[in-house]
């Protein structure tokens, strides 16, 4: 089985500061894959080094069959990237930044792009420097993907859009994965949208992963107890493991866990409580993935 | 106390130490104008580089222009690693202890600028150190307050170019038409700098429908085709040679803007500074002209003199001679320069593009090649035809012109691929502001590229004089080493590429 990135104790740093280290990941074709992560994780050089704009310090990192730093004409043709900060042309209009790059692209759909651009509302006759961020944001997707990429490595490419746009954006791109099999890597902060998208999560914490799992199994793995004591008070703290973090007191509690069924029978068995279990959103799995969000 | 000074604008050169580098490259930019204003100045002398006194002038700079961009550096340092731990420590008391080692940093630049200003000889002697500390305020002032990237940088070389014609008037003209044609000439570079006037250049360019070479320069598939005849189907057919080549200059502009995103515009940079430059120099020469006593048709006749004068060392002792001579060679420069920045391909560093890392690698390095073959066939084709038209004009003799501008061309040919590097790399070595770079860069160069040029022009002369001859060895040699250098520590090539857009 072939991988579109495959990174093997992939280690990249900058001066004395590791920005990823020791990192083993396979992305699978054909998912969209969210790269989550706090400021600083990784997740920016992550795709950077992915994208071949970045030599690895250390061990390997394999895009579409090439070491990432050898990427020819070819495979760079089939990969669409957005950087985080669309930096583009300022002096071009967008009509004239969209033909400039569509004429290195032999494959570019002009079809595609006129219905993106539509979508994306993008004035062609307006200059690009005079664009807001969000709008800048939009003209890079539509630059990153009118060539029907395989591979399209998205660098917080909604943190500015609005609601609607963002809407938009995301449901284009999952229409790429229907339509072209295409294998979306998108970092974002903004996880309730990405959630949408993704059916994977790749979790950076200070350049190591961290978590690297589908969105069921984190949504099975990680959950919310309501916790009630009909008898004594709870413990202040348990000792359980599989307990990330508690809320309330007294004879209720509220429990970020990471726990499967069998766990949970226990838990009802060793402290005579009851024990509804919620599932919990990206946005809430997040932080019990990350050292920072754990207590 | 401290809060009233925050809003002052020393205050807010404070906020932003790392402008004192830039101002740092101004002033030593300033001095290489002196160094050169002074050659000018003292043109009777028959042989300048084994007079003491040219020595003097070059040890002088050299003694200014360091201690001004180590103390740069060092109130950056300093700057950094109490902003480091400004978070660690008592805000309040780290911020004053902050400003102060900037403004004693300052302070101390200043003072050693000052001190040493008696080792400049002459007029320039006496003014040398004003208009050098005057360029480290503006020039601090301007990259404080007009920002960053190619409008910054024109401001700031709008600037520059004040204080250089406020510098070249002063000694040699001090009538106020000679400072009405500086004002002049200061705004025209001012306007020609402005990017409104660029972007029309640019635009015109980018169609790919107009048959122009500049069209093929910018339209991508073609020039990428034209590389691939260029690079891989050797040798090349020679109908195709014509095309080829243009295609291989085109592509490595290409990658060259692609470093150039990441640095901001410091190859613009270099141009404004250029011109402001030559802007400085032709304006004394023209004020003075325009001064002279005749009619319209004499004072043109005397223009012609003077510049042919200089380019056959025919030294007018009058005024202007040398000076004319750097004038002539820096402007047809200056014109090759941006005639090749127009018709660079830009590539945005927000999107990628299908050109490997090898081949990125591969053109970075043969861009820098590029450029000097560019700039040295440029300077030495116009140089020898306007040369010769003037010296036709002059009633000389014509093949004397060339070898001058050979001398010149092969200088450029030295210099720019280490100009190249450097923009490329030095900002990520130094953890600098982009558009603050250059100003370093140039600074640091321009000074030697001069030396080289003269030192070059006069090798005939120098070939018994030990001193200069191992000034240009010096420099040969600490280029090359420094190229060494730069290549062990970055491993050059490829990582090189990452250093830049890391």
């Amino acid at each position: 089985m072939s991988y579109p990135i495959e990174t093997h104790a992939l280690t990249k740093r900058f001066g004395s500061t590791a920005a990823l280290t020791g990192i083993d990941w396979r992305l699978t074709a054909g998912t969209a894959v969210g790269l989550v992560g706090r400021n600083g994780s990784g997740k920016t050089t992550l795709l950077r080094t992915a994208a071949g704009l970045l030599v690895p310090s250390g061990g390997t990192c394999v895009t579409l069959g090439k070491p990432a730093e050898k990427l020819g004409e070819e495979e760079l043709g089939r990969i669409g990237y957005v950087d985080q900060d669309a930096g583009l042309l300022e002096w071009l209009t967008v009509e004239q930044h969209i033909r400039y790059v569509a004429a290195f692209h032999p494959r570019w759909d002009e079809a595609l792009e006129r219905t993106l651009r539509g979508d994306l509302e993008l004035d062609a006759k307006q200059r690009v420097g005079t664009l807001s961020k969000g709008t800048r944001q939009r003209l890079a997707v539509l630059l990153a993907v009118c060539h029907r990429p395989e591979l399209l490595l998205l660098d917080e490419p909604v943190t500015a859009l609005d609601p609607i746009v963002r809407e938009s954006v995301l449901r284009m791109l999952v229409e790429r994965v229907i339509e072209d099999g295409a294998t979306i890597v998108i970092s974002s902060h903004v996880l309730h949208d990405i959630e949408k998208v993704v059916d994977h999560v790749l979790c950076l914490e200070a350049g190591r992963v961290a978590a690297d799992s589908s969105i069921d199994e984190l949504k099975e793995t990680f959950a919310e107890w309501i916790v009630t004591s009909s008898g004594a008070e709870l413990p202040a703290t348990f000792a359980e493991s599989f307990v990330l973090s508690r809320e309330g007191n007294g004879r209720h509690a509220r429990l970020a866990v990471r726990a499967g069924e069998q766990d949970l029978a226990r838990f009802r068995e060793h402290y005579g409580v009851e024990v509804e279990r919620r599932s919990l959103d990206l946005e809430r799995i997040f932080p019990l993935l990350t050292e920072g969000g754990r207590s | 106390m401290s809060l009233r000074l925050e809003t002052m604008p020393l205050g807010r050169l404070v906020l932003r130490p790392r402008a004192l580098l830039g101002a740092a490259g101004v002033a030593s930019f300033m001095l290489g104008i002196g160094w050169i204003g002074s050659m000018a100045r003292f043109n009777n002398l028959v042989e300048p580089h084994t007079d003491p006194e040219f020595v003097r002038i070059l040890l002088a700079a050299a003694v200014v222009l360091i201690p001004a961009t180590v103390g740069a550096f060092a109130c950056e340092l300093l700057h950094e690693v109490l902003s480091a731990s400004a978070t660690a420590m008592l805000p309040g008391i780290v911020r004053r202890l902050r400003a102060s080692v900037v403004r004693l940093g300052i302070l101390a630049s200043v003072l050693v600028a000052l001190g040493l200003s008696p080792w400049l000889p002459g007029a320039y002697g006496a003014a040398g150190a004003g208009p050098a500390l005057l360029g480290f305020a503006v020039g601090s002032w301007a990259m404080t307050h007009t920002g960053s990237g190619v409008v910054g940088a024109a401001r700031t070389a709008a600037f520059a170019a004040l204080i250089a014609l406020a510098y070249f008037a002063a000694p040699l003209l001090e009538t106020a038409s000679a400072w009405s044609v500086n004002a002049g000439l200061a705004l025209l570079a001012a306007a020609l700098i402005h990017r409104r006037f660029r972007e029309p250049l640019l635009r015109a360019s980018m169609s790919h429908k107009a048959p122009t070479m500049l069209s093929t320069f910018f339209a991508p598939r073609r020039a990428r085709q034209a590389r691939e005849i260029a690079f891989e189907r050797a040798p090349l057919p020679p109908a195709r040679l014509g095309r080829s080549l243009s295609g291989w200059v085109a592509a490595c502009w290409y990658e060259r803007r692609t470093t150039r995103s990441r640095v901001g515009t410091p190859y613009g940079t270099f141009c404004l500074m250029l011109l402001a430059m030559a802007v400085s120099l032709v304006a004394p020469a023209l004020a003075g002209i325009l001064e002279s006593p005749g009619s319209a048709v004499e004072r043109l006749r005397s223009l012609t003199l003077h510049l042919t004068g200089a380019l056959v060392g025919e030294a007018d002792p009058g005024r202007g001679t040398e000076f004319a001579r750097s004038s002539i060679v820096i402007v047809l420069g200056m014109a090759a320069e941006i005639s090749t920045l127009i018709a660079s391909a830009p590539l945005a560093s927000g999107v990628l593009y299908p050109i490997s890392r090898p081949m990125r690698a591969r053109l970075a390095f043969r861009s820098g090649l590029a450029a000097a073959l560019t700039i040295a066939a440029a300077t030495l084709v116009a140089g020898t035809l306007v040369g010769g038209a003037l010296l036709l004009l002059g009633g000389h003799d014509v093949p004397r012109t060339l070898p001058v501008f050979a001398w010149v061309a092969l200088a450029n040919l030295l210099i720019a691929p280490w100009i190249q590097i450097g923009v490329s790399v030095l900002p990520r070595f130094f953890h600098v502001a982009p558009s603050v770079a250059p100003f370093a860069l140039i600074g640091g160069l321009m000074f030697p590229l001069f030396v080289i040029a003269e030192v070059l022009e006069n090798w005939s002369s120098l070939t018994a004089n030990t001193s200069a001859t191992g000034v240009a060895t010096a420099y040969v040699v600490g280029s090359v080493a420094g190229f060494l250098a730069l290549r062990a520590f970055t491993g050059w090539d490829a990582r090189t590429m990452d250093l830049v857009r890391a």
